[in-house]
């Protein structure tokens, strides 16, 4: 782990706002990351912390109205924030490429899963529909979907839900991307699909080298399968840190708290669970001070007047956080 | 200690659908022989994949769907003998909590009347609704002041505590809670679970939890049922069914659980390279997938044994 290779893609400083009824509101505050070949880096946070748009806005696939204030994204030598539309367009899915939460309304339903597999090939490869066919069937082979030949003339209500999650990853590795996006993959299959469609995953990580950016909400996912982890609450990077000693030294309360509220196999059944009270902020309203020290325990009075930096807590690890200021600042 | 519920080896099938000409598919057996009772004041967790029946028995349960075959005796009154005013008023002893709190209530209708809405269905004169939803409120851990608002204006987990108390109002004796957390952020799972858990103790009240997630169910029931393709293969309080499990569809969910401590590798338990084709008709339901099925396994299916006090398996390779 001391000898790193370039990174793969690397955010500086991103900020994002969404602009509504003419009034912006920050929505991804001063967000740093990198992302190494190979790596699974998962991305954690409660819905509305910005985990998503902080891994989206890489690619630039922002909602209507928002756009990036500053910062930018490095990635195979171009800073990504700057490309036109067309330029991007040839990055995402390319290189770049996305899996989403829901197979069932990210498929289209009219189309067959061959066209739908053949699309990405035509588009990035100037292949024709019956030149891209075979590699279509090698895909879905790929992705552990017998019959591949037949199966590519059906159509997604033919497939249950893990079966369209396969073709959705074989649609996302179909030019050969050295990075993917993958948000909350499986959070809609059960449980043991999803630890078969993470199996595949890794497989397949390990096949072609490629770089995983994992959005999840499932610490448990996070342990099995995350090298890197950056945890996000209202829109900043609280904590990153490699996986490991993320588990084992959470240098952020925030972190604390979110891993001391999850149920574990070693609690007493009925003892009060730990959680954290009250609700993160909305993008509306910004206090002074750290945006968690309302609700934070471990809070002092510095935490109310000045929200803090990112501090350096040891090697690719930082937490935005004034009880991690003995480290040195960034 | 008394039962509140007995399920008694009930059966329900449904025609699968047809063509458009046809006049109807083969059947499909969505609950297979189940047979459970629930003690007062204790929590049945109920897990297992989609489709494997847990939703269609708790519809049993509520008497919104009638076995073919088998009782369900809720509190001490047989379901299927009831007229429908009678069910009515049985019904108002069980209610229901869904997983998401954003379709489950009506946009249009303040959070005061949502609470009030079981009561006034069930055809109750309420002397003084404020109040009553006031004091309901209270009990979930919400302020008065969300009486004369929206849904739209709350949380995920505050609308979830809504619904609670909706389900509350009827003072039900047992609630069914269908995902009860799985839409939910983990901070606020805990808040819901604690908050389940407080209502146990306070009002006396037992849970069907039904969830695929084994930790929330390990550490919020008293007893697990393990569904699969529409039967309990195994039944047993929760401690019990953790720390020995048997069945190996059990054990294959377990397995299939990624363990928040990255030092517990956790290894899918199945057989791979199976036809997708499903068991035999004689089989065992688990038998296509199962990694220590043998030919005893193809020809009959195992009955439903109990192989220590109160711990139940459907497997004919237990005592192997």
């Amino acid at each position: 782990m001391t000898e790193k290779p370039a990174p793969l893609l690397e955010v500086r400083d991103l900020s994002v706002s969404v602009s509504r009824d003419g009034a912006p509101t920050r929505i991804l505050r001063g967000v740093n990351y990198r992302i190494y070949p190979g790596e699974t880096l998962a991305i954690v946070g409660e819905s509305g912390s910005g985990k998503t748009l902080g891994a989206l806005s890489v690619v630039r696939l922002l909602p209507p109205g928002a756009k990036i204030d500053s910062g930018g994204v490095l990635y195979g030598g171009k800073d990504l924030a700057s490309l036109s539309e067309e330029e991007l367009r040839e990055v995402r899915g390319a290189g770049i490429s996305m899996v989403f939460q829901e197979p069932m309304t990210s498929l289209n339903p009219v189309l067959t899963i061959g066209l739908q597999l053949a699309e990405p090939l035509m588009e990035h490869k100037g292949l024709s529909y019956a030149q891209a066919l075979p590699a279509c069937a090698g895909l879905l082979e790929k992705v552990g979907i017998t019959d591949a030949k037949n199966r590519l003339a059906q159509y997604p209500h033919n497939f249950s839900g893990g079966m369209r999650q396969r073709v959705m990853i074989a649609m996302a590795l179909a030019c050969g991307p050295d990075l993917v996006i993958a948000d909350e993959p499986t959070t809609a299959l059960d449980v043991t699909v999803q630890a078969q469609i993470l199996d595949l995953v890794d497989a397949l990580k390990k096949e072609s080298g490629m770089a995983l950016a994992l959005i999840t909400h499932n610490l448990g996912i996070v342990a099995q399968r995350a090298d890197y982890v950056l945890v996000f609450y209202a829109g900043r990077v609280f904590e990153r840190a490699p996986a490991a000693e993320f588990f084992k030294s959470p240098a952020n309360p925030y972190s604390r708290a979110l891993l001391n509220s999850l149920p574990r196999w070693s609690d007493k059944p009925g003892e009060p669970l730990k959680t954290i009270e009250g609700l993160p902020p909305s993008f509306d309203e910004d206090p002074p001070g750290c945006p968690f020290a309302p609700r934070c325990p471990e809070v002092f009075e510095k935490c109310r007047g000045q929200e803090p930096p990112e501090f350096r807590t040891g090697e690719r690890r930082a937490s935005k956080c004034w009880r991690s200021e003995a480290g040195f600042e960034l | 200690m008394p039962a509140i519920l007995n399920v008694d080896n009930v059966t329900k099938r449904y025609r699968k659908a047809g063509g458009l000409f046809s006049s109807g598919g083969e059947l499909f057996t969505a609950v297979d022989g189940v047979s459970l009772s629930l003690e007062m004041n204790t929590t049945l967790g109920i897990v297992g994949e989609s489709g494997s029946g847990k939703t269609t028995l708790a519809k049993l349960i509520l008497g919104i769907e009638k076995p073919d075959s088998g009782r369900v005796v809720l509190d001490g009154k047989e379901l299927s003998s009831l007229s429908s005013a009678g069910l009515r008023k049985a019904r108002r002893g069980a209610q229901m909590v869904f997983q998401d709190p954003y379709s489950s209530l009506d946009p249009r209708m303040k959070v005061g009347d949502l609470v009030l809405e079981p009561l006034r269905a069930a055809g109750e004169k309420i002397a003084d609704g404020e109040k009553t939803a006031a004091a309901l409120l209270e009990k979930v851990g919400l302020k008065a002041d969300a009486l004369r608002r929206y849904p739209h204006e709350f949380s995920g987990g505050q609308r979830q505590r809504v619904a609670i108390a909706r389900a509350l109002a009827t003072g039900p004796r047992l609630i069914l809670a269908d995902e009860p957390i799985s839409s939910l952020d983990i901070s606020i799972q805990a808040q819901i679970m604690n908050l389940l858990n407080e209502l146990k103790k306070e009002l006396g009240i037992s849970y069907i939890f039904i969830s695929h997630d084994l930790a929330a169910v390990r550490y919020l029931c008293d007893f697990v049922a393990v569904m699969y393709r529409g039967c309990v293969v195994e039944y047993a309080s929760a401690a019990e069914l953790f720390r020995d499990t048997r069945h190996p569809y059990t054990r294959l969910l377990l397995s299939a659980v990624p363990d928040p401590d990255p030092a517990r590798k956790t290894v899918l338990e199945e057989r791979r390279g199976g036809s997708g084709a499903g068991p035999g008709p004689q089989a065992c339901v688990f038998s296509d997938r199962c990694p220590r099925a043998e030919q005893a396994c193809l020809g009959g299916r195992p009955g439903y044994e109990e192989i220590t006090p109160g711990h139940f398996v459907r497997c004919c390779r237990t005592h192997t």
